[in-house]
């Protein structure tokens, strides 16, 4: 029940969020920003729930990381949502919740053995770490995003699109914050996960495979894309496309959780 | 309420001449006087006179006595224009005078069709006559519902969204670059008249970092003086572009000044910041292969002109929609006016009917002699009763008629049941006490 509620309401919330982008009225955000907010509510009382019932956070296939992701982007939006002027990011990012819950539920389930690591407080850890350092990367990706577009229609001539987004300077700056901190907690999430790996030994869960090298693999990318910006060795439009590129590396680690 | 004492007098840029606006036009200290003369002459109850390079109009409330032609020679006579320019001038009033004004104030009579100056100048206007005390209830309403449809139109249609000229073209393109114009630093090559138009654009946002370069020293000093800005010797502009955001180059060269070599060399330097150049000069100053560089954003005088162009042609189709957005609220001003002009008649007749209870109280208390306070208040209450049910069918009859939108009639069949003098009605004095029928 909570879980089509969830669905529903996301669905709402970016057909709004779509509409708002095209007619820009306030009430259409508005009925945007509630329909998401109620959509998280009943997905955190899902996942709550899911949680107290099995003793283990709902995140150990490739369902229920595409939903803790949709998730993590709503939670990071209410957190921050107010500190992004631009409310027209509505339309960006109501698709990608939409497209993370339509992943969680078509996506073939596989039903696994859990692991001891599953059940201690590192595997909480190390889930909500990457979590939200992969919401704050898709962000980045947004911002990113949005720049490109915008840098296109500018050096297009093209002022329609430019007018109606936020300017090259602040998407810069919200695609480098994202990345930065995502960057971090990733970074912390992985680092997590290695040493409950090395206090227990390979035998219990943890052996770099698969999932911990296309882990890695985003990493580096992303690292490359800061590295960049922090020598401005890489011009913004680069450095946007780097992050783009580094966001869709994520799907490494889908592949990863996949073949694990 | 009464809109039709009130009166627009006035000449736009439509019908006269600059020649004849510059005569005609009015300080703030002039428009004062003039609406405080016309007032204590008798010629109108009070005003508000707005005046800006492209109209002259004044909006007066006559009262009931008020003439027109008298305001129009007094105008005239003002500012010492002959007779002859009489005939420029157009009188409105009604729906026509509300309409107008609410186009004034969203733009849609102005020159630069959509701008949104003129809005802070009728509000100007306003609040002259305010603090003057020469503005008047039905002014008042009328002006408070003019600054609420132009905000209106302007949020609804977005008809200034799109710039329509070129200074204000490039305005918008550096914003869609840059987050905070006033941090930027602008770097004018040649201080002709252009440069000087786009920088006062600039300039008008807070950007307070300016540094002008051009071959002829003397003529930079003269630019810079204006806006607080650093001259830069002409053959040192490529370093400053290095620290600079906004390029705008409008020189008479008749060669590129600007080339891609010396751009990659100025980008590296800048970290590959971004940089927007505005090249308004013809021939240009700027090679066109420096706009495939990145973090270059570049754009020519046609660029910009497209760019306007485009933007004309959208306000225009927004236009459309604000002139069919203003229609409906006049007709909703109209019909807010009829009731407030029968709310005001209901509690006419309420005042009246209370002043005959106290008159017929008072005589039948005086007729009654000596009772207790209880049974006066029996009384009272009994009177009360008597009146309130006797109104209560006429009112909620033509409260009725009011929801079914038919307010005209209203009015008038409240008239007939109750032809109370709007005097009376206002100091709530019965016509005739039937006491003192009584009493003869």
């Amino acid at each position: 029940m909570a879980a089509n509620l969830t669905l529903f309401f996301y669905v709402a919330s970016m057909a709004f969020g779509l509409l708002y982008g095209g007619f820009r009225k306030r009430a259409l955000f508005l009925l945007c920003a509630f329909s998401m907010i109620a959509g998280f509510a009943a997905q955190t009382v899902d996942l709550a729930a899911r949680w107290g019932a099995s003793s283990i956070i709902p995140a150990t296939n490739l369902n229920e990381i595409c939903e803790a992701t949709s998730w993590g982007l709503v939670a990071i939006f209410l957190a921050f949502g107010a500190l992004l002027k631009n409310r027209v990011f509505v339309f960006f990012l109501t698709p990608l919740v939409v497209f993370f819950q339509m992943a969680a539920r078509l996506i073939p389930l596989v039903a696994k053995e859990p692991k001891p690591f599953y059940y201690t407080p590192w595997f909480a850890l190390h889930i909500s770490l990457l979590t939200i350092g992969i919401g704050f990367f898709l962000y980045s990706f947004i911002y990113s995003s949005i720049f490109i577009m915008q840098d296109h229609s500018l050096r297009h001539h093209r002022q329609p699109i430019a007018l109606k987004l936020p300017s090259l300077e602040e998407s810069v700056r919200w695609a480098t914050r994202f990345l930065v901190s995502g960057y971090v907690l990733y970074t912390a999430g992985l680092l997590s996960s290695a040493i409950y790996g090395a206090v227990h030994g390979a035998k219990d869960r943890w052996h770099p495979g698969l999932l911990e090298a296309a882990s890695l693999a985003v990493w580096l990318i992303l690292g490359f894309a800061i590295y960049g910006w922090a020598t401005a060795k890489l011009n913004p439009r680069k450095r946007s496309w780097l992050v783009i590129a580094g966001a869709a590396s994520t799907l490494l680690i889908i592949l990863g959780i996949l073949w694990h | 309420m009464a809109l039709s004492e009130i009166v627009l007098i006035g000449l736009n840029h439509k019908v006269a001449s600059v020649e004849v606006r510059e005569r005609l036009a009015f300080s703030d200290d002039e428009a004062l006087s003039f609406l405080r003369g016309l007032r204590d002459a008798g010629a109108i109850r009070g005003g508000v006179l707005l005046s800006t390079c492209n109209r002259v109009e004044l909006y007066a409330d006559l009262g009931r006595s008020g003439v027109v032609e008298t305001l129009v020679n007094t105008m005239l006579a003002s500012r010492g224009l002959a007779e002859g320019h009489r005939g420029l001038f157009y009188v409105r009033q009604g729906r026509e005078l509300v309409s107008h004004l609410f186009g004034v104030a969203a733009g849609l009579d102005s020159m630069v069709l959509g701008e949104p100056q003129i809005l802070g100048q009728v509000k100007d206007s306003y609040f002259l006559s305010r603090d003057g005390g020469v503005l008047t209830t039905p002014l008042n309403l009328l002006f408070q519902k003019a600054f609420h449809v132009a905000k209106k139109v302007r949020t609804e249609t977005g008809i200034g969204e799109r710039p329509v000229t070129v200074s204000f073209a490039a305005f918008n393109l550096a914003r869609s670059i840059f987050e905070d114009l006033s941090t930027k630093r602008i770097l004018i090559l040649g201080a002709g008249e252009m440069s000087r138009i786009l920088a006062t654009h600039f300039f008008e946002s807070g950007t307070r970092q300016v540094k002008v370069a051009n071959r002829t020293y003397e003529r930079a000093l003269a630019f810079a003086k204006a806006f607080g800005a650093q001259v830069v010797p002409w053959d040192t502009f490529p370093r400053a572009m290095v620290q600079s955001d906004i390029v705008i180059s409008s020189t008479g060269a008749p060669n590129c000044i600007i080339h891609k070599a010396m751009m990659e060399t100025v980008m590296k330097l800048r970290r590959n910041a971004s940089i927007l150049i505005i090249d308004i000069a013809v021939p240009r100053d700027v090679e066109a292969s420096v706009a495939k560089l990145d973090g270059v954003y570049l754009y020519n005088v046609d660029d910009l002109q497209e760019v306007a162009e485009e933007g004309l042609e959208q306000r225009k189709q927004k236009a459309e929609a604000a002139r069919q957005l203003i229609a409906s609220e006049v007709e909703f001003h109209e019909r807010y006016l009829e009731h407030q002009e029968l709310s005001g008649m209901i509690e006419g007749v309420v005042t009246w009917a209370n002043a005959i209870q106290e008159a017929e109280m008072s005589e039948a208390l005086h007729k009654i002699g000596e009772i207790t306070p209880r049974q006066q208040d029996v009384l009272r209450k009994a009177i009360h009763r008597v009146a309130h049910k006797i109104l209560h069918n006429p009112i909620t009859g033509v409260k009725r008629l009011v929801v079914e939108e038919d307010v005209a009639q209203a009015a008038d069949i409240f008239r007939e049941l109750f032809p109370v003098q709007e005097e009376q009605r206002e100091n709530g004095l019965p016509p005739r006490s039937s006491s003192e029928g009584d009493g003869q």
